[in-house]
Protein backbone atom coordinates (compact mmCIF):
# COMPACT_ATOMS: atom_id res chain seq x y z
CA UNK A 1 0.00 0.00 0.00
CA UNK A 2 2.86 2.35 0.82
CA UNK A 3 4.43 1.45 -2.49
CA UNK A 4 1.19 2.24 -4.36
CA UNK A 5 0.80 5.47 -2.42
CA UNK A 6 4.34 6.63 -3.29
CA UNK A 7 3.88 5.66 -6.95
CA UNK A 8 0.72 7.76 -7.14
CA UNK A 9 2.58 10.69 -5.60
CA UNK A 10 5.40 10.48 -8.09
CA UNK A 11 2.93 10.15 -10.96
CA UNK A 12 1.15 13.29 -9.83
CA UNK A 13 4.42 15.24 -9.70
CA UNK A 14 5.38 14.05 -13.21
CA UNK A 15 2.16 15.26 -14.84
CA UNK A 16 2.37 18.51 -12.90
CA UNK A 17 5.67 19.28 -14.67
CA UNK A 18 4.05 20.28 -17.98
CA UNK A 19 0.84 21.35 -16.24
CA UNK A 20 2.54 24.27 -14.49
CA UNK A 21 3.90 26.07 -17.59
CA UNK A 22 0.65 25.33 -19.41
CA UNK A 23 -1.30 27.01 -16.62
CA UNK A 24 1.06 30.01 -16.71
CA UNK A 25 0.51 30.26 -20.46
CA UNK A 26 -3.24 30.07 -20.01
CA UNK A 27 -3.18 32.76 -17.32
CA UNK A 28 -1.16 35.14 -19.52
CA UNK A 29 2.21 35.02 -17.72
CA UNK A 30 4.02 34.32 -20.96
CA UNK A 31 7.52 35.23 -19.78
CA UNK A 32 7.46 32.85 -16.81
CA UNK A 33 5.78 30.19 -18.93
CA UNK A 34 8.60 30.43 -21.49
CA UNK A 35 11.13 30.00 -18.70
CA UNK A 36 9.35 26.94 -17.28
CA UNK A 37 9.25 25.38 -20.75
CA UNK A 38 12.97 26.10 -21.08
CA UNK A 39 13.48 24.39 -17.71
CA UNK A 40 11.80 21.25 -19.01
CA UNK A 41 13.80 21.50 -22.24
CA UNK A 42 17.03 21.63 -20.24
CA UNK A 43 16.15 18.29 -18.62
CA UNK A 44 15.15 16.50 -21.83
CA UNK A 45 17.13 15.05 -24.70
CA UNK A 46 14.46 13.09 -26.60
CA UNK A 47 13.31 14.86 -29.78
CA UNK A 48 9.75 13.62 -29.31
CA UNK A 49 9.59 15.29 -25.88
CA UNK A 50 11.55 18.38 -26.91
CA UNK A 51 9.40 19.30 -29.89
CA UNK A 52 6.15 20.13 -28.07
CA UNK A 53 8.11 22.03 -25.40
CA UNK A 54 9.91 24.12 -28.03
CA UNK A 55 6.61 24.71 -29.79
CA UNK A 56 4.98 25.98 -26.62
CA UNK A 57 8.00 28.17 -25.86
CA UNK A 58 7.83 29.63 -29.35
CA UNK A 59 4.15 30.37 -28.77
CA UNK A 60 5.07 32.26 -25.58
CA UNK A 61 7.53 34.42 -27.53
CA UNK A 62 4.94 35.04 -30.21
CA UNK A 63 2.48 36.23 -27.56
CA UNK A 64 5.18 38.46 -26.06
CA UNK A 65 5.78 39.99 -29.50
CA UNK A 66 9.35 38.63 -29.64
CA UNK A 67 9.00 37.15 -33.12
CA UNK A 68 12.70 36.66 -33.83
CA UNK A 69 13.10 34.61 -30.65
CA UNK A 70 10.06 32.59 -31.72
CA UNK A 71 11.71 31.99 -35.11
CA UNK A 72 14.87 30.75 -33.38
CA UNK A 73 12.83 28.37 -31.23
CA UNK A 74 10.96 26.99 -34.25
CA UNK A 75 14.24 26.42 -36.07
CA UNK A 76 15.25 23.98 -33.30
CA UNK A 77 12.22 21.72 -33.80
CA UNK A 78 12.97 18.33 -35.37
CA UNK A 79 10.11 17.92 -37.80
CA UNK A 80 11.14 14.37 -38.72
CA UNK A 81 10.02 13.25 -35.25
CA UNK A 82 6.51 14.70 -35.66
CA UNK A 83 3.34 13.16 -37.12
CA UNK A 84 2.01 14.90 -40.25
CA UNK A 85 -0.93 16.52 -38.46
CA UNK A 86 1.38 18.20 -35.97
CA UNK A 87 3.84 19.21 -38.71
CA UNK A 88 1.01 21.19 -40.30
CA UNK A 89 0.17 22.99 -37.06
CA UNK A 90 3.79 23.74 -36.22
CA UNK A 91 4.65 24.90 -39.73
CA UNK A 92 1.66 27.22 -39.74
CA UNK A 93 2.71 28.82 -36.46
CA UNK A 94 6.25 29.12 -37.71
CA UNK A 95 5.02 30.77 -40.91
CA UNK A 96 2.87 33.14 -38.85
CA UNK A 97 5.90 34.17 -36.78
CA UNK A 98 7.88 34.65 -39.99
CA UNK A 99 5.15 36.93 -41.30
CA UNK A 100 4.99 38.94 -38.09
CA UNK A 101 8.78 39.23 -38.11
CA UNK A 102 8.70 40.51 -41.72
CA UNK A 103 10.41 37.46 -43.29
CA UNK A 104 7.90 37.07 -46.13
CA UNK A 105 9.93 34.76 -48.35
CA UNK A 106 10.28 32.41 -45.36
CA UNK A 107 6.48 32.29 -45.12
CA UNK A 108 6.24 31.02 -48.69
CA UNK A 109 9.07 28.56 -48.08
CA UNK A 110 7.46 27.14 -44.92
CA UNK A 111 3.95 26.89 -46.37
CA UNK A 112 5.24 25.31 -49.60
CA UNK A 113 6.32 22.34 -47.51
CA UNK A 114 2.84 21.73 -46.15
CA UNK A 115 0.72 18.83 -47.28
CA UNK A 116 -2.73 20.37 -47.73
CA UNK A 117 -4.44 17.04 -47.11
CA UNK A 118 -3.07 17.06 -43.56
CA UNK A 119 -4.57 20.49 -42.86
CA UNK A 120 -7.92 21.13 -41.24
CA UNK A 121 -10.27 23.54 -43.02
CA UNK A 122 -9.48 26.43 -40.69
CA UNK A 123 -5.77 25.84 -40.91
CA UNK A 124 -5.96 25.60 -44.67
CA UNK A 125 -7.74 28.94 -44.84
CA UNK A 126 -5.21 30.59 -42.50
CA UNK A 127 -2.28 29.26 -44.51
CA UNK A 128 -3.84 30.61 -47.70
CA UNK A 129 -4.31 34.00 -46.06
CA UNK A 130 -0.68 34.09 -44.96
CA UNK A 131 0.46 33.23 -48.46
CA UNK A 132 -1.76 35.91 -50.01
CA UNK A 133 -0.45 38.60 -47.66
CA UNK A 134 3.17 37.49 -48.11
CA UNK A 135 2.94 37.43 -51.92
CA UNK A 136 1.58 40.96 -51.67
CA UNK A 137 4.56 42.12 -49.65
CA UNK A 138 6.87 40.41 -52.16
CA UNK A 139 4.95 42.16 -55.01
CA UNK A 140 4.10 38.88 -56.75
CA UNK A 141 0.68 40.17 -57.75
CA UNK A 142 -0.61 37.22 -59.79
CA UNK A 143 0.11 34.71 -57.06
CA UNK A 144 -1.22 37.12 -54.43
CA UNK A 145 -4.52 37.47 -56.31
CA UNK A 146 -4.88 33.71 -56.75
CA UNK A 147 -4.25 33.10 -53.06
CA UNK A 148 -6.55 35.97 -52.04
CA UNK A 149 -9.43 34.64 -54.19
CA UNK A 150 -8.89 31.14 -52.81
CA UNK A 151 -8.99 32.42 -49.24
CA UNK A 152 -12.09 34.48 -49.98
CA UNK A 153 -13.94 31.39 -51.27
CA UNK A 154 -12.96 29.40 -48.18
CA UNK A 155 -14.07 31.84 -45.48
CA UNK A 156 -16.79 34.02 -46.92
CA UNK A 157 -20.20 32.78 -47.90
CA UNK A 158 -22.26 34.06 -50.83
CA UNK A 159 -23.12 36.85 -51.62
CA UNK A 160 -20.31 38.45 -49.57
CA UNK A 161 -17.71 36.22 -51.23
CA UNK A 162 -18.79 37.44 -54.67
CA UNK A 163 -18.59 41.11 -53.76
CA UNK A 164 -15.17 40.70 -52.12
CA UNK A 165 -13.94 38.68 -55.10
CA UNK A 166 -15.02 41.50 -57.46
CA UNK A 167 -13.29 44.00 -55.21
CA UNK A 168 -10.07 41.99 -55.21
CA UNK A 169 -10.09 41.54 -58.97
CA UNK A 170 -10.59 45.29 -59.29
CA UNK A 171 -7.67 46.03 -56.94
CA UNK A 172 -5.35 43.80 -58.92
CA UNK A 173 -6.08 45.31 -62.31
CA UNK A 174 -2.82 46.32 -63.92
CA UNK A 175 -3.80 50.01 -63.88
CA UNK A 176 -4.56 49.89 -60.15
CA UNK A 177 -1.55 47.95 -58.96
CA UNK A 178 0.98 50.01 -57.00
CA UNK A 179 2.88 52.03 -59.54
CA UNK A 180 6.36 52.17 -58.23
CA UNK A 181 8.67 54.84 -59.46
CA UNK A 182 11.60 53.54 -61.45
CA UNK A 183 15.04 54.04 -59.99
CA UNK A 184 16.55 54.16 -63.47
CA UNK A 185 14.25 56.95 -64.58
CA UNK A 186 14.86 58.84 -61.32
CA UNK A 187 18.63 58.64 -61.95
CA UNK A 188 18.13 60.21 -65.37
CA UNK A 189 15.64 62.86 -64.27
CA UNK A 190 17.78 64.02 -61.36
CA UNK A 191 20.40 65.26 -63.84
CA UNK A 192 18.09 68.25 -64.17
CA UNK A 193 17.96 70.02 -60.80
CA UNK A 194 14.58 69.59 -59.15
CA UNK A 195 13.18 67.16 -61.74
CA UNK A 196 14.19 64.14 -59.67
CA UNK A 197 12.27 65.39 -56.64
CA UNK A 198 9.25 66.22 -58.81
CA UNK A 199 9.30 62.68 -60.27
CA UNK A 200 9.53 61.25 -56.72
CA UNK A 201 6.29 63.02 -55.85
CA UNK A 202 7.49 66.34 -54.41
CA UNK A 203 7.06 68.94 -57.18
CA UNK A 204 7.24 71.98 -54.92
CA UNK A 205 10.43 70.77 -53.32
CA UNK A 206 11.74 70.15 -56.81
CA UNK A 207 10.94 73.72 -57.77
CA UNK A 208 12.73 75.01 -54.68
CA UNK A 209 15.78 72.89 -55.47
CA UNK A 210 15.76 74.14 -59.05
CA UNK A 211 15.61 77.76 -57.80
CA UNK A 212 18.56 77.15 -55.46
CA UNK A 213 20.64 75.70 -58.27
CA UNK A 214 19.68 78.53 -60.58
CA UNK A 215 20.51 81.10 -57.91
CA UNK A 216 24.03 79.78 -57.34
CA UNK A 217 24.66 79.39 -61.08
CA UNK A 218 23.42 82.91 -61.80
CA UNK A 219 25.41 84.37 -58.95
CA UNK A 220 28.59 82.65 -60.18
CA UNK A 221 28.01 83.68 -63.79
CA UNK A 222 27.18 87.27 -62.79
CA UNK A 223 30.30 87.60 -60.66
CA UNK A 224 32.58 86.21 -63.38
CA UNK A 225 30.94 88.48 -65.96
CA UNK A 226 31.84 91.43 -63.78
CA UNK A 227 35.43 90.13 -63.35
CA UNK A 228 34.98 88.85 -59.79
CA UNK A 229 36.62 85.56 -60.72
CA UNK A 230 37.44 84.23 -57.26
CA UNK A 231 34.00 85.09 -55.88
CA UNK A 232 32.24 83.73 -58.92
CA UNK A 233 34.15 80.49 -59.03
CA UNK A 234 34.32 79.57 -55.38
CA UNK A 235 30.94 80.80 -54.19
CA UNK A 236 29.02 80.04 -57.35
CA UNK A 237 30.66 76.76 -58.30
CA UNK A 238 31.06 75.33 -54.81
CA UNK A 239 27.55 76.30 -53.78
CA UNK A 240 26.16 74.85 -57.01
CA UNK A 241 28.08 71.63 -56.42
CA UNK A 242 26.60 71.22 -52.94
CA UNK A 243 22.95 71.84 -53.88
CA UNK A 244 23.19 69.85 -57.13
CA UNK A 245 24.55 66.65 -55.57
CA UNK A 246 22.45 67.21 -52.47
CA UNK A 247 19.45 67.08 -54.79
CA UNK A 248 20.64 63.70 -56.10
CA UNK A 249 20.77 62.20 -52.61
CA UNK A 250 17.41 63.71 -51.74
CA UNK A 251 15.84 62.21 -54.88
CA UNK A 252 17.03 58.73 -53.94
CA UNK A 253 15.61 59.10 -50.44
CA UNK A 254 12.23 60.45 -51.67
CA UNK A 255 11.94 57.68 -54.24
CA UNK A 256 12.42 54.93 -51.66
CA UNK A 257 9.96 56.62 -49.33
CA UNK A 258 7.33 56.99 -52.06
CA UNK A 259 7.64 53.38 -53.21
CA UNK A 260 7.44 52.06 -49.65
CA UNK A 261 4.29 54.07 -48.92
CA UNK A 262 2.55 53.06 -52.14
CA UNK A 263 3.29 49.39 -51.53
CA UNK A 264 2.22 49.58 -47.90
CA UNK A 265 -1.08 51.30 -48.71
CA UNK A 266 -1.95 48.66 -51.29
CA UNK A 267 -1.13 45.77 -48.92
CA UNK A 268 -3.27 47.33 -46.17
CA UNK A 269 -6.16 47.77 -48.60
CA UNK A 270 -6.06 44.11 -49.61
CA UNK A 271 -5.68 42.98 -45.99
CA UNK A 272 -8.76 44.96 -44.95
CA UNK A 273 -10.80 43.40 -47.76
CA UNK A 274 -9.68 39.85 -46.93
CA UNK A 275 -10.26 40.17 -43.19
CA UNK A 276 -13.69 41.73 -43.61
CA UNK A 277 -16.39 40.02 -41.51
CA UNK B 1 -5.44 0.71 16.82
CA UNK B 2 -3.54 -1.07 14.11
CA UNK B 3 -5.04 1.28 11.53
CA UNK B 4 -4.01 4.30 13.61
CA UNK B 5 -0.47 2.99 13.89
CA UNK B 6 -0.37 2.35 10.17
CA UNK B 7 -1.51 5.92 9.35
CA UNK B 8 1.04 7.32 11.79
CA UNK B 9 3.80 5.29 10.16
CA UNK B 10 2.68 6.48 6.72
CA UNK B 11 2.74 10.15 7.74
CA UNK B 12 6.49 10.14 8.41
CA UNK B 13 7.63 9.40 4.86
CA UNK B 14 4.98 11.78 3.53
CA UNK B 15 6.27 14.63 5.71
CA UNK B 16 9.83 13.76 4.84
CA UNK B 17 8.81 13.68 1.20
CA UNK B 18 7.32 17.18 1.46
CA UNK B 19 10.49 18.62 3.04
CA UNK B 20 12.72 16.81 0.61
CA UNK B 21 10.43 18.01 -2.17
CA UNK B 22 10.98 21.67 -1.20
CA UNK B 23 14.77 21.27 -1.00
CA UNK B 24 14.75 19.47 -4.33
CA UNK B 25 12.71 22.29 -5.84
CA UNK B 26 15.13 24.90 -4.58
CA UNK B 27 18.09 22.90 -5.86
CA UNK B 28 16.35 22.56 -9.18
CA UNK B 29 15.71 26.34 -9.28
CA UNK B 30 19.40 26.99 -8.67
CA UNK B 31 20.39 24.44 -11.32
CA UNK B 32 18.05 26.05 -13.81
CA UNK B 33 19.33 29.53 -13.03
CA UNK B 34 22.86 28.28 -13.61
CA UNK B 35 21.70 26.74 -16.90
CA UNK B 36 20.18 30.03 -18.06
CA UNK B 37 23.34 31.96 -17.25
CA UNK B 38 25.72 29.46 -18.86
CA UNK B 39 23.55 29.27 -21.99
CA UNK B 40 23.68 33.05 -22.37
CA UNK B 41 20.03 33.80 -21.53
CA UNK B 42 20.96 36.54 -19.10
CA UNK B 43 17.78 38.62 -19.17
CA UNK B 44 15.73 35.48 -18.65
CA UNK B 45 17.99 34.51 -15.72
CA UNK B 46 17.47 37.90 -14.08
CA UNK B 47 13.72 37.68 -14.61
CA UNK B 48 13.64 34.16 -13.17
CA UNK B 49 15.68 35.08 -10.09
CA UNK B 50 13.42 38.07 -9.45
CA UNK B 51 10.51 35.66 -9.22
CA UNK B 52 12.14 33.37 -6.69
CA UNK B 53 11.11 33.65 -3.06
CA UNK B 54 14.59 33.99 -1.59
CA UNK B 55 13.18 34.35 1.93
CA UNK B 56 12.36 30.64 2.02
CA UNK B 57 14.46 28.68 4.50
CA UNK B 58 15.51 26.20 1.82
CA UNK B 59 17.25 28.98 -0.12
CA UNK B 60 19.56 29.99 2.74
CA UNK B 61 22.38 27.67 1.70
CA UNK B 62 22.09 28.72 -1.94
CA UNK B 63 21.96 32.49 -1.53
CA UNK B 64 25.61 32.99 -2.43
CA UNK B 65 25.12 31.09 -5.68
CA UNK B 66 21.97 33.03 -6.53
CA UNK B 67 23.57 36.39 -5.83
CA UNK B 68 26.63 35.43 -7.82
CA UNK B 69 24.56 34.20 -10.79
CA UNK B 70 22.46 37.35 -10.77
CA UNK B 71 25.57 39.49 -10.56
CA UNK B 72 27.09 37.50 -13.41
CA UNK B 73 23.96 37.93 -15.54
CA UNK B 74 24.04 41.70 -14.99
CA UNK B 75 27.79 41.73 -15.65
CA UNK B 76 27.29 39.90 -18.95
CA UNK B 77 24.64 42.43 -20.01
CA UNK B 78 27.04 45.29 -19.11
CA UNK B 79 24.81 46.54 -16.28
CA UNK B 80 27.86 46.96 -14.06
CA UNK B 81 26.30 48.84 -11.13
CA UNK B 82 23.71 46.13 -10.53
CA UNK B 83 26.37 43.47 -11.08
CA UNK B 84 28.59 44.96 -8.38
CA UNK B 85 25.65 45.24 -6.00
CA UNK B 86 24.86 41.53 -6.23
CA UNK B 87 28.50 40.44 -6.26
CA UNK B 88 29.00 42.24 -2.95
CA UNK B 89 26.08 40.39 -1.36
CA UNK B 90 28.03 37.11 -1.46
CA UNK B 91 29.83 35.90 1.65
CA UNK B 92 33.36 37.37 1.57
CA UNK B 93 35.36 34.41 2.87
CA UNK B 94 34.09 31.84 0.37
CA UNK B 95 35.70 31.13 -3.02
CA UNK B 96 32.57 32.53 -4.68
CA UNK B 97 32.86 35.62 -2.51
CA UNK B 98 36.49 36.19 -3.49
CA UNK B 99 35.69 35.80 -7.19
CA UNK B 100 32.68 38.11 -6.83
CA UNK B 101 34.71 40.80 -5.11
CA UNK B 102 37.43 40.78 -7.74
CA UNK B 103 34.83 41.25 -10.46
CA UNK B 104 32.99 43.85 -8.44
CA UNK B 105 36.23 45.80 -7.97
CA UNK B 106 36.88 45.54 -11.72
CA UNK B 107 33.38 46.91 -12.43
CA UNK B 108 34.08 49.94 -10.28
CA UNK B 109 37.47 50.43 -11.95
CA UNK B 110 35.79 50.21 -15.37
CA UNK B 111 33.29 52.90 -14.32
CA UNK B 112 36.25 55.08 -13.20
CA UNK B 113 35.28 54.77 -9.55
CA UNK B 114 38.86 53.94 -8.56
CA UNK B 115 38.50 54.67 -4.83
CA UNK B 116 35.63 52.20 -4.46
CA UNK B 117 37.42 49.57 -6.50
CA UNK B 118 40.59 49.95 -4.47
CA UNK B 119 38.64 49.74 -1.22
CA UNK B 120 37.08 46.43 -2.23
CA UNK B 121 40.49 45.06 -3.20
CA UNK B 122 42.02 46.17 0.11
CA UNK B 123 39.20 44.64 2.16
CA UNK B 124 39.71 41.09 0.84
CA UNK B 125 41.48 38.48 2.96
CA UNK B 126 43.18 36.37 0.28
CA UNK B 127 44.19 32.77 0.84
CA UNK B 128 47.00 32.28 -1.67
CA UNK B 129 49.90 34.14 -3.24
CA UNK B 130 48.49 34.02 -6.76
CA UNK B 131 45.40 35.95 -5.66
CA UNK B 132 47.51 38.38 -3.67
CA UNK B 133 49.58 39.11 -6.76
CA UNK B 134 46.35 39.43 -8.77
CA UNK B 135 45.25 42.09 -6.33
CA UNK B 136 48.53 43.93 -6.81
CA UNK B 137 47.99 43.73 -10.56
CA UNK B 138 44.55 45.34 -10.27
CA UNK B 139 45.92 48.05 -8.00
CA UNK B 140 48.75 48.70 -10.44
CA UNK B 141 46.12 49.10 -13.14
CA UNK B 142 44.31 51.66 -10.98
CA UNK B 143 47.56 53.58 -10.46
CA UNK B 144 48.20 53.70 -14.21
CA UNK B 145 44.63 54.78 -14.94
CA UNK B 146 45.07 57.56 -12.39
CA UNK B 147 48.45 58.38 -14.02
CA UNK B 148 49.96 58.03 -10.55
CA UNK B 149 53.37 56.78 -11.69
CA UNK B 150 55.08 56.82 -8.31
CA UNK B 151 52.39 54.58 -6.87
CA UNK B 152 52.70 52.24 -9.86
CA UNK B 153 56.46 51.98 -9.31
CA UNK B 154 55.82 51.02 -5.68
CA UNK B 155 53.21 48.39 -6.52
CA UNK B 156 55.06 46.76 -9.39
CA UNK B 157 57.81 45.83 -6.97
CA UNK B 158 55.41 43.07 -5.87
CA UNK B 159 55.27 41.46 -9.34
CA UNK B 160 57.06 38.11 -9.12
CA UNK B 161 56.74 36.87 -12.72
CA UNK B 162 55.98 33.50 -11.16
CA UNK B 163 52.46 33.06 -12.43
CA UNK B 164 51.86 32.42 -16.11
CA UNK B 165 48.34 33.82 -15.84
CA UNK B 166 49.69 37.15 -14.58
CA UNK B 167 53.16 37.63 -16.07
CA UNK B 168 52.05 38.68 -19.56
CA UNK B 169 49.72 41.36 -18.19
CA UNK B 170 52.39 42.55 -15.79
CA UNK B 171 54.77 42.94 -18.73
CA UNK B 172 52.17 44.94 -20.67
CA UNK B 173 51.49 47.24 -17.73
CA UNK B 174 55.22 47.90 -17.48
CA UNK B 175 55.28 48.79 -21.19
CA UNK B 176 52.32 51.14 -20.77
CA UNK B 177 54.06 52.76 -17.83
CA UNK B 178 57.17 53.39 -19.99
CA UNK B 179 55.07 55.01 -22.70
CA UNK B 180 52.73 57.03 -20.48
CA UNK B 181 55.42 58.35 -18.13
CA UNK B 182 57.54 59.68 -21.00
CA UNK B 183 54.73 60.98 -23.21
CA UNK B 184 54.72 64.73 -23.77
CA UNK B 185 51.22 65.96 -24.44
CA UNK B 186 50.66 68.52 -27.15
CA UNK B 187 49.87 72.07 -26.04
CA UNK B 188 46.61 73.72 -27.19
CA UNK B 189 48.21 77.18 -26.86
CA UNK B 190 50.93 76.31 -29.36
CA UNK B 191 48.27 74.96 -31.73
CA UNK B 192 46.27 78.19 -31.40
CA UNK B 193 49.30 80.38 -32.01
CA UNK B 194 50.32 78.37 -35.08
CA UNK B 195 46.80 78.64 -36.53
CA UNK B 196 46.83 82.38 -36.02
CA UNK B 197 49.95 82.65 -38.17
CA UNK B 198 49.04 80.04 -40.79
CA UNK B 199 45.41 78.84 -40.68
CA UNK B 200 45.28 75.07 -40.40
CA UNK B 201 48.85 74.62 -39.18
CA UNK B 202 47.63 74.15 -35.60
CA UNK B 203 45.52 71.18 -36.70
CA UNK B 204 48.48 69.71 -38.57
CA UNK B 205 50.51 70.10 -35.34
CA UNK B 206 47.71 68.19 -33.56
CA UNK B 207 48.10 65.38 -36.10
CA UNK B 208 44.95 66.09 -38.14
CA UNK B 209 46.62 66.79 -41.49
CA UNK B 210 43.49 66.54 -43.65
CA UNK B 211 41.52 68.87 -41.42
CA UNK B 212 44.44 71.30 -41.36
CA UNK B 213 44.69 71.45 -45.15
CA UNK B 214 40.93 71.86 -45.42
CA UNK B 215 41.00 74.75 -42.92
CA UNK B 216 43.88 76.34 -44.83
CA UNK B 217 42.01 76.17 -48.15
CA UNK B 218 38.70 77.45 -46.79
CA UNK B 219 40.40 80.40 -45.04
CA UNK B 220 42.53 81.15 -48.10
CA UNK B 221 39.50 81.13 -50.43
CA UNK B 222 37.48 83.42 -48.17
CA UNK B 223 40.47 85.73 -47.76
CA UNK B 224 40.88 85.82 -51.54
CA UNK B 225 37.19 86.63 -52.10
CA UNK B 226 37.31 89.36 -49.45
CA UNK B 227 40.45 90.95 -50.94
CA UNK B 228 38.99 90.78 -54.47
CA UNK B 229 35.80 92.54 -53.38
CA UNK B 230 37.73 95.04 -51.26
CA UNK B 231 39.93 95.99 -54.18
CA UNK B 232 37.17 96.22 -56.75
CA UNK B 233 34.19 97.42 -54.79
CA UNK B 234 35.71 99.12 -51.77
CA UNK B 235 35.43 98.51 -48.05
CA UNK B 236 31.81 99.63 -47.66
CA UNK B 237 30.41 97.33 -50.30
CA UNK B 238 27.95 94.71 -49.05
CA UNK B 239 29.92 91.80 -50.55
CA UNK B 240 33.19 92.98 -48.95
CA UNK B 241 31.53 93.24 -45.56
CA UNK B 242 29.71 89.92 -45.99
CA UNK B 243 32.70 87.86 -47.13
CA UNK B 244 34.98 89.71 -44.72
CA UNK B 245 32.72 88.76 -41.84
CA UNK B 246 32.59 85.19 -43.08
CA UNK B 247 36.37 85.08 -43.26
CA UNK B 248 36.64 86.44 -39.71
CA UNK B 249 34.27 83.78 -38.42
CA UNK B 250 36.16 81.00 -40.22
CA UNK B 251 39.52 82.36 -39.05
CA UNK B 252 38.46 82.52 -35.40
CA UNK B 253 36.85 79.13 -35.74
CA UNK B 254 40.06 77.74 -37.19
CA UNK B 255 42.09 79.03 -34.19
CA UNK B 256 39.55 77.69 -31.67
CA UNK B 257 39.20 74.45 -33.59
CA UNK B 258 42.96 73.88 -33.53
CA UNK B 259 43.04 74.27 -29.75
CA UNK B 260 40.13 71.86 -29.38
CA UNK B 261 41.77 69.41 -31.80
CA UNK B 262 44.83 69.16 -29.55
CA UNK B 263 42.62 68.45 -26.54
CA UNK B 264 40.74 65.83 -28.55
CA UNK B 265 43.99 64.20 -29.68
CA UNK B 266 45.31 64.14 -26.10
CA UNK B 267 42.02 62.65 -24.88
CA UNK B 268 42.08 60.06 -27.66
CA UNK B 269 45.60 59.02 -26.68
CA UNK B 270 44.62 58.69 -23.02
CA UNK B 271 41.44 56.84 -23.92
CA UNK B 272 43.33 54.31 -26.07
CA UNK B 273 45.71 53.49 -23.25
CA UNK B 274 42.97 53.44 -20.63
CA UNK B 275 41.09 50.87 -22.72
CA UNK B 276 44.25 48.80 -23.15
CA UNK B 277 44.87 48.84 -19.39
CA UNK B 278 41.26 47.90 -18.61
CA UNK B 279 41.32 45.11 -21.18
CA UNK B 280 44.62 43.71 -19.94
CA UNK B 281 43.76 43.70 -16.23
CA UNK B 282 40.50 41.95 -17.08
CA UNK B 283 42.19 38.99 -18.78
CA UNK B 284 43.75 37.42 -15.65
CA UNK B 285 40.37 37.62 -13.90
CA UNK B 286 38.77 35.51 -16.63
CA UNK B 287 41.75 33.15 -16.77
CA UNK B 288 42.07 32.50 -13.04
CA UNK B 289 38.35 32.39 -12.27
CA UNK B 290 37.29 30.57 -15.45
Amino acid sequence: MIFIFLCVLSLISATAQTGYPDSLLASGDYRLASLEYERLISKTTEARELNPLRYQRAKCFKLLGEYSRAQVEFSKISYWALPDSLVAVYKYEEALCDYLAGSFSNVIFQTDQLDSSALTNDLNANVTLLRALSYNELMEWDKALQAALLYNRKVHSLPLADSIANLLVDYYQPKKLPRLKSEKKANIYRMVPGLGQAYAGRPIEGLFNFSLNAAFLSFGAYQIWHHYYITGYFVGALGLNKVYFGGHARTAFLLNKHNYKVRKDFCEKVKTALLYR
Amino acid sequence: MRLLLFCLLLSFPVMGLAQTDDSLKVREDVRFTHYLVTSGQYNDAIYFINHLDLNRTSFKSYLDSIYFLKGWAYYSTKTLDSASHYFLLTTPQTSLGVKSRFFSAYNYIYKRNFAEGDQILQSMALPDSQLIELRFLQQAGIALLNRNFSEFEQIRGNFTDKWYSLSETEGKLNDYYDILSTKRMKSPWIAGAMSMIVPGSGKIYAGKVGEGISALFSNAILAGITIENYRKAGPRNFKTIFFGSLFTIFYCGNVYGSMISVQVVNNEFNSIYDNKILFDIHIPLRTIFN
